[in-house]
């Protein structure tokens, strides 16, 4: 475990030496904020509720899955997909190291330079700022378990993502498809409250909702009771174990079947 | 007992025939038109501990392929690979933990970060313990001088100081085999020769086994008692140095700068002035690749280098001489010619 830490600590500072990076990010996602906030302000004109949610409820929820959306950004899959697309993924494994370990505990380093860099500071505009408002009880505890999930999630799928690039050399078509697809179906787009009831069961069958809609809801969501938060984390953990395995035995079969670029 | 043994090893890549343009790209796409490529073809050798064993062969001739299965980076086609009793690539992560590796034209330390910080990921990754990770930084701060670049940011290494902090780290587990492919490629001669002198030492302190692969002879003339060369897929020789080392001086070339330099005629003046003093019989070439620059290469035992270069130099308006190193091919060329039999 301490190796992976170590990995985890390298990713971090590295991450520090890209400030201009870090500073636009910043920037940006402050501004989509701010947008957020007109943008749903406009829609909401005189109504109280639209679809059963407030309008103080919709921009909390809207700003955290934006929050969330850049903590995720860790560039995980163009990172896997460079380093076997130009064989650097050799010098990788000769080390003992597992490789899915190695890349998440990478890519953990990165969500740790978000948090920091980008999110903290977000969410103090958002409170101190537009002093958004929430419920405070159980729901931040749980929020707080269900994160972490959300982002293993999200790692893993960039890391399948990534994998592809054993088998085709351009991953941009295939990385921005994803992204769409895990905007839309997961809530970071249009909150999930607003899809109708019948998509909106089928997507509470698929990963996508347990990255952004899971967490924003438990933390915004008032109604939801004890046992509707445990159920949410369930579903979670099992979508995290499903992905888990699967990137393993798809890491295992393409490292075999595939051959590595460079000499 | 051997620490590396291979028997009947292969690996045969299969590679689709691209085809040109547009049009080309699109039938790529539906292709089933693969060629396969042999580049490694039924090898076997079997290394002992201690030894500094030279893998050298030309360009594409198979030798990174062979060190990828040996370090179970890529699955054999076929044949058996043992190395310290592991199949490296059923136990990648088990064989790791002791052995070291370095691919020449990659670097496993962190671009971004002081150098200091990758020594210290090594140490967790390889959970080296604080006594040997002092001992073993002591150790190379003796042989290598590398204390004043340990808070420089890898990048803004030259290519020559990243390769002497790649090749220490990579005995820093102190492993009992590393394997360097192409650690000398693109270096200058006075930092190869530190490396030489590098990895030279590092061999004697712990009786490491080291597997080399280069195209440069200079570097398995300084390091190795035993050789394997291997073209195309297939071994030429493996054994003592000794035998092959004569083949190694037999072409020489030297470079000459010549001024004034007028193209054909300058070459042909040079080419006379040596048959004045050789005769017409004797087997030697004058070419141009470079204007201003020719290049005379000539058998060593019929005309000694030095000889030439004393005569030449007498006889020419010569401005700058250069002594280039000895190229593999000719070898190579000499044992299909049947020089070893
Ligand atoms: N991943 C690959 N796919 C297809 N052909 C490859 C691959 N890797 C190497 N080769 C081919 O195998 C041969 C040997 O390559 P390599 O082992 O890298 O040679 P060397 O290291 O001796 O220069 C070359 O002809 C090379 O083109
Ligand atoms: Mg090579």
């Amino acid at each position: 475990m301490r190796r992976y830490l170590a990995l985890t600590k390298c990713a971090f500072l590295t991450g520090m030496v890209w400030r201009a990076h870090f500073i636009f990010t910043l920037i940006s996602n402050l501004a989509y904020i701010v947008i957020l906030y007109f943008l749903w302000k406009s829609i909401y004109g005189v109504s109280q509720t639209l679809n059963g949610m407030t309008f103080n409820q919709v921009f909390v929820y809207m700003t955290v899955t934006s929050s969330i959306f850049v903590l995720f950004k860790t560039w995980l899959e163009w990172q896997v997909s460079r380093d076997i697309i130009s064989g650097a993924i050799t010098t990788q494994l000769t080390k003992p190291l597992d490789h899915q370990l190695m890349v998440l505990s990478h890519a953990f380093g990165r969500t740790l330079n978000n948090a920091l860099v980008i999110t903290l500071p977000a969410l103090a505009v958002l409170f101190g700022i537009f002093r958004a408002s929430i419920p405070v009880g159980w729901n931040v505890l749980f929020f707080c378990l269900s994160l972490p999930l959300a982002c293993l999630l999200s790692l893993v799928i960039d890391y399948i993502i990534g994998l592809t690039s054993f088998y085709t050399e351009s991953l941009w078509g295939i990385s921005t498809t994803k992204e769409i697809i895990v905007l839309v179906l997961s809530g970071g787009l249009v909150p999930l409250g607003f899809f109708p009831e019948v998509m909106r069961n089928i997507l509470s069958y698929l990963p996508f909702q347990a990255i952004y809609h899971t967490p924003a809801s438990i933390l915004t969501d008032a109604s939801l009771s004890l046992a509707d938060y445990t159920s949410m984390l369930g579903v979670q953990a099992a979508w995290v174990i499903v992905l888990l395995v699967i990137s393993r035995l798809f890491f295992s079969q393409a490292v075999k079947a595939v051959t590595i670029n460079g000499g | 007992m051997a620490i590396i043994g291979v028997k009947n090893l292969s690996k045969h890549f299969k590679v689709l025939n691209r085809h040109e343009g547009l049009l080309g790209a699109a039938r790529d796409l539906f292709s089933t038109d693969y060629r396969l490529v042999k580049a490694v073809d039924d090898i076997s050798f079997q290394i002992e501990p201690g030894e500094i064993v030279g893998y050298i062969g030309p360009n594409g001739a198979g030798k990174s392929t062979t060190i990828k299965m040996m370090t179970g980076i890529l699955k054999p086609t076929e044949g058996k690979i043992e190395v310290n009793g592991n199949v490296p690539f059923k136990n990648r992560q088990k064989n790791a933990q002791n052995m070291g590796v370095i691919f020449g034209q990659r670097t496993q330390l962190w671009w971004d970060l002081p150098v200091i910080e990758s020594f210290k990921l090594l140490k967790e990754i390889y959970r080296v313990d604080q006594e040997t990770y002092d001992h073993q930084m002591g150790m190379f701060n003796e042989l290598a001088d590398l204390k004043a670049l340990y808070p420089q940011t890898v990048r803004s290494l030259s290519l020559g100081q990243r390769m002497l902090c790649d090749i220490t780290a990579s005995f820093l587990h102190n492993p009992k085999i590393v394997f360097l492919d192409e650690p000398t490629i693109g270096l200058d001669i006075s930092i190869k020769a530190r490396i030489r002198e590098l990895i030279k030492e590092l061999n004697r302190t712990h009786n490491t086994t080291i597997i080399l692969t280069t195209h440069d002879i200079g570097d398995v003339e300084a390091l190795c008692s035993r050789i394997i060369i291997i073209d195309q897929g297939h071994i030429l020789y493996d054994g003592d140095i000794k035998r092959v080392n004569q083949l190694f001086g037999a072409y020489r070339t030297l470079r000459v700068q010549v001024r004034p330099y007028k193209g054909e005629q300058t070459i042909d003046q040079v080419r006379q002035t040596l048959v004045e003093r050789y005769g017409e019989d004797r087997d030697f070439t004058v070419r141009s690749r470079e204007m201003g620059w020719i290049n005379i290469t000539f058998r060593q035992d019929e005309m000694p280098l030095l000889e030439v270069l004393n005569y030449a130099m007498s006889r020419l308006p010569i401005r700058d001489v250069q002594i280039v190193e000895l190229a593999l091919e000719g070898v190579i060329r000499r044992i299909y010619e049947g020089a070893l039999q």
